[in-house]
């Protein structure tokens, strides 16, 4: 238990310093595994790792739905999906971060990614909620927590990722994402609507559409619900299994983005060198986590916590809130994704030996590791938006993520309390 | 405490047979045998199945159990005792391959690098398909069947069949989308990869089309560690003990599976002597080959197999 | 010093991008492929499962050098951010000399592997396919890696001196 503690400590101090945290990862999981087997064991243990982790089929769905990602947002249906919302809902008051944040959670259904979401929709939607004098601080902080939804809307790189680590079955993930996906974009709603009503200035509304004009752009948007019936359809139809779905889905939306022009093959290169290196990165944090979960197990965590466990007498209910708790108070200094893999080799166990579903646990999750990616000090959401809008101030972000933040902790304890809106 | 832990890296899921009815009451007798000076903690996979071999020869993990058709290439002994025939059942085989392999198999060395605990091979495997009964050799042909390598893929390919590669993961998303016909598994499996309620039909194979053989070691270091006493309570409860512990367990994995597969209404139609033929046939074929590839060791193929049906007749007969 | 260390990246970072362009455009290819084949023809791609296994090793590993070049690999900038641009700036070479010292060892290791996967002949359980030539390009794209990491070591200290040193565009 100590072993494991103070292995995560030094990942910290290490990150702190400017060790990318992959490698930090792969050095404590060395020195940790060689503390305990030895030095020997521990070489091999990292050479054979290094070297099987890539080769394996089922992980090919993270380049392929990256690269569908990155192919849609190269197509500019991202534009489409904002007209088309704002033509609906973008006269009522607020209406245009509602508009934001729908298309948020439509570009979600096609991006495995809550980074590639929310600088995407931040392109189309900021100038246009400038031009009606919007408040920085909702403005920034609906494209912000918008993007969020883009891990927990299938597909998903994370929930992949969770899939992976803990062996339990991707596409059932994916289904069971669907309704928290959906409550966490309603909730946001709701939000930006008090907000709009509390203070007028803050969101004003925009022009009103007509039908006519509504049905023209909604069907602009047909190439995204197209690739979304295709990817989710086809797993449930019987068309071809989740990971081939990835890879279906990256073509088609390769035909998709040469259909809409303005796509040359040098492009093309491009986007796929893009996606390479975004696996790469993904692929390195993963060899480090399963490093330091090969350290974690052998030193026996799993044995010294479920003696704990048994010794503090404490009920399921405790222990979930004990490991919500730590994954906020990560969350807030450490990057989504890395922190999953970090974490899942100590608290999956913990919370399956308190008899919690796999599936239901792994949406609990990604719905706190959400809230992590808006909150300060370190949101990757909100340094995106940072990096794209170069004179809004980062504690003008967060001030305007915070009343968003306050919508995911009650999405967080409806989920608590009513786990059949997982379906499992 | 003067107690030794030996790491037990387990890659299969804990409702398998292979863990529960086999490495779980293993661990359990070598506890007692070494009255209690021995335990082994079953530790979640510490690397990818096919790297089991090499986690524990350089010491990542004290025990594993693998599959030889996972590193083939290392293991070529390993196929003569899966080719089809020979038994139908698991114990005979297994004890008898134990005994082949003491006898002929283990001057290759395939295992010198670690020390090996026990050896065995699963139940006679058939062919399994939806809505379809297999009733003439004509019917195999170009039937797209879920293999793995191995004697599955040479097997396979000989009757004309069309082996579609998957990993284990992959088998029932395979089979549920209708991307293949159906399966080549052991009785066993066809529950254990929930294909239960997507397919219908079997084809029996007196003797089977194949049958796979895995193994468990131990890091050789870790064993000579041990004293004298405890090495041999080990070996008391491995090699051709923990064989026929294996072969009882899949006999009776295989013996609940049919039941279940019975009451589901599957149709088990026995392979007609004119396919019997051809499996034979084709058999004796990939038998030849492997003699052949094997002569190149050192190692007498025709004696060993001799060996081995022989063993499986005196251990059936002991039954 | 600077000019040579350009010279002598520029064509092996050309391959890796090449290298990992083709693999990830190769993976979604046999993917589709293997789908269209199976529901028209009723003939799967023989052992795509596979080929796709090792074209991800390919694709991730080729990738890496690339990745680390730009800087593109997961950092906490909490403690950076706030201290003076000297200060960081020999942070930011401590801690990618560490990552490079990391890649050293993961090649090295990877090296040992390659060896024994030649030494055993290893070959894919199914299509039989060697599997060497994929860990030695892994060894020496970890090796690159490494180097990688170097020159931003480099150019850490330096900011200005290095700059020679150009990613691979598409
Ligand atoms: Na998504
Ligand atoms: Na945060």
């Amino acid at each position: 238990m100590s072993a494991a503690l103070v292995g995560l400590a030094c990942i910290l101090g290490l990150a702190v310093l400017g060790v990318p945290i992959a490698f930090a990862m792969m050095l404590v999981g060395f020195i940790g595994f060689a503390t305990v087997t030895d030095w020997y064991p521990a070489m091999a243990m990292v050479g054979q790792l290094a070297y099987d982790t890539s080769l394996t089929y089922s992980l090919s769905v993270l380049p392929l739905f990256i690269l569908m990602g990155n192919f849609i947002t190269r197509a500019g249906l991202s534009d489409d999906l904002y007209r088309a919302a704002y033509a609906f809902v973008g006269h009522l008051r607020g209406g245009l971060a509602l508009s934001t944040l729908i298309s948020c959670g439509g570009f979600s259904a096609v991006s495995g990614s809550s980074l590639a979401t929310a600088a995407t929709i931040s392109r189309v939607a900021m100038p246009s909620m400038r031009r009606f004098g919007y408040a920085d601080t909702l403005a920034t902080g609906s494209i912000a927590a918008g993007g969020t939804l883009g891990i927990l809307i299938p597909p998903s790189v994370v929930l992949v990722l969770y899939g992976i680590m803990t062996n339990n079955d991707i596409g059932q993930l994916f289904i069971a994402g669907i309704v928290p996906g959906l409550l966490g974009l309603l909730l946001y709603c709701l939000t930006v609507q008090v907000i709009a009503f509390a203070n007028p200035e803050a969101g004003p509304p925009g022009d009103r559409s007509d039908w006519r004009e509504r049905l023209a752009v909604l069907r602009r948007t047909w190439g995204i619900l197209a690739l979304f019936t295709l990817v989710i359809g086809g797993i449930y139809g019987g068309l071809f299994t989740p990971t081939e779905a990835a890879g279906v889905g990256a073509a088609s939306a390769l035909l998709l983005a040469l259909a809409r022009g303005g796509l040359s093959l040098r492009d093309v290169a491009g986007i796929l060198l893009e996606s390479a290196r975004t696996t790469a990165m993904i692929f390195a944090v993963l060899i480090g986590a399963f490093m330091f979960a090969n350290f974690i197990n052998v030193a026996g965590l799993m044995r010294d916590l479920q003696t704990v466990i048994a010794a503090l007498d404490v009920g399921p209910l405790t222990v979930l809130a004990g490991i919500l708790v730590c994954y906020l108070l990560l969350g807030m200094v450490l990057e989504s994704m890395s922190m999953l893999l970090l974490t899942i080799p100590i608290f999956y166990p913990l919370a399956m030996a308190a008899g919690f579903d796999p599936i239901w646990f792994g949406i609990v999750v990604v719905v706190v590791i959400e809230i992590s990616l808006i909150t300060p000090p370190i949101g990757m959401n909100v340094f995106v938006l940072r990096a794209t809008l170069s004179d809004v101030a980062t504690t003008t972000v967060f001030r305007g993520v915070l009343p968003f933040v306050g919508a995911d902790i009650l999405r967080l304890l409806l989920l608590l309390a009513a786990p059949w809106l997982v379906l499992t | 405490d003067d107690q030794t832990v030996l790491r037990l890296s387990n890659w299969l899921p804990t409702t398998h047979p292979i863990y529960s009815d086999i490495l779980v009451p293993w661990a359990a007798s070598v506890e007692t045998e070494t009255e209690g000076r021995v335990v082994i903690e079953f530790l979640p996979a510490l690397g990818r199945p096919a790297a089991h071999f090499d986690l524990v020869r350089d010491g990542v993990a004290d025990i594993a159990m693998s599959v030889h058709a996972y590193t083939a290439d290392r293991f070529p002994t390993a196929y003569g005792v899966t080719l089809p025939g020979f038994a139908d059942d698991s114990l005979t085989a297994s004890v008898a391959y134990w005994r082949t392999f003491e006898t002929h198999f283990a001057q290759a060395g395939e295992f010198r690098d670690v020390k090996l605990l026990g050896l065995w091979v699963h139940g006679p495997a058939y062919v399994w398909t939806k809505d379809k009964a297999i009733d003439a050799l004509e019917d195999l042909e170009g039937l797209r069947l879920r293999a793995t390598g191995g004697i599955v893929q040479d097997i396979a390919e000989r009757l004309d069949i069309v082996p579609q590669f998957a990993p284990a993961s992959e088998t029932y998303e395979l089979v549920a989308r209708g991307v293949v016909d159906g399966v080549l598994f052991p009785m066993e499996s066809v529950v254990s990869f929930r294909l239960e309620p997507i397919l219908t039909d079997a084809l029996t194979i007196p003797g089977g089309l194949y049958r796979d053989s895995h193994y468990v070691i131990m890091n050789s270091a870790t064993f000579a560690s041990l004293s004298a006493e405890d090495q041999a309570a080990i070996e008391r409860v491995s090699g051709e003990a923990m064989a026929r512990l294996a072969g009882k367990a899949w006999d009776n994995a295989d013996a609940a599976a049919r039941e279940t597969l019975e009451a589901a209404g599957y149709t088990f139609t026995p392979a007609t002597p004119e396919i019997m033929a051809e499996v034979r046939r084709q058999g004796d074929a990939l038998e030849a080959e492997w003699i052949a590839r094997v002569e190149t060791l050192g190692i007498d193929g025709s004696a060993a197999l001799a060996t081995y049906a022989e063993e499986i007749e005196k251990v059936s007969g002991a039954r | 010093m600077n000019r040579a260390l350009a010279a002598l990246l520029r064509a092996p970072l050309l391959v890796a991008a090449a290298s990992a362009c083709l693999s990830l455009a190769a993976i979604m290819t046999i993917m589709v492929t293997d789908v269209i084949a199976r529901h028209l023809l009723n003939a799967p791609v023989p052992g795509a499962a596979e080929l796709i296994e090792l074209l991800m090793a390919l694709l991730v590993f080729s990738a890496l050098p690339l990745t680390t070049l730009r800087r593109e690999h997961i950092q906490v900038d909490l403690f950076t951010a706030l201290v003076p641009i000297s200060l960081r700036r020999i942070a930011g070479m401590l801690a990618n000399a560490v990552a490079g010292a990391i890649m050293v060892f993961i090649a090295w290791r990877l090296y040992d592997k390659t060896v024994e996967i030649v030494g055993f002949g290893d070959t894919t359980a199914f299509l039989r396919l060697p599997l060497a030539p994929v860990a030695g390009v892994m060894t020496i794209m970890a090796a690159l890696t490494a180097l990688a990491f170097f020159v931003n070591s480099l150019r850490d200290l330096r900011p200005r001196a290095t700059d020679r040193i150009a990613e691979p565009g598409p």
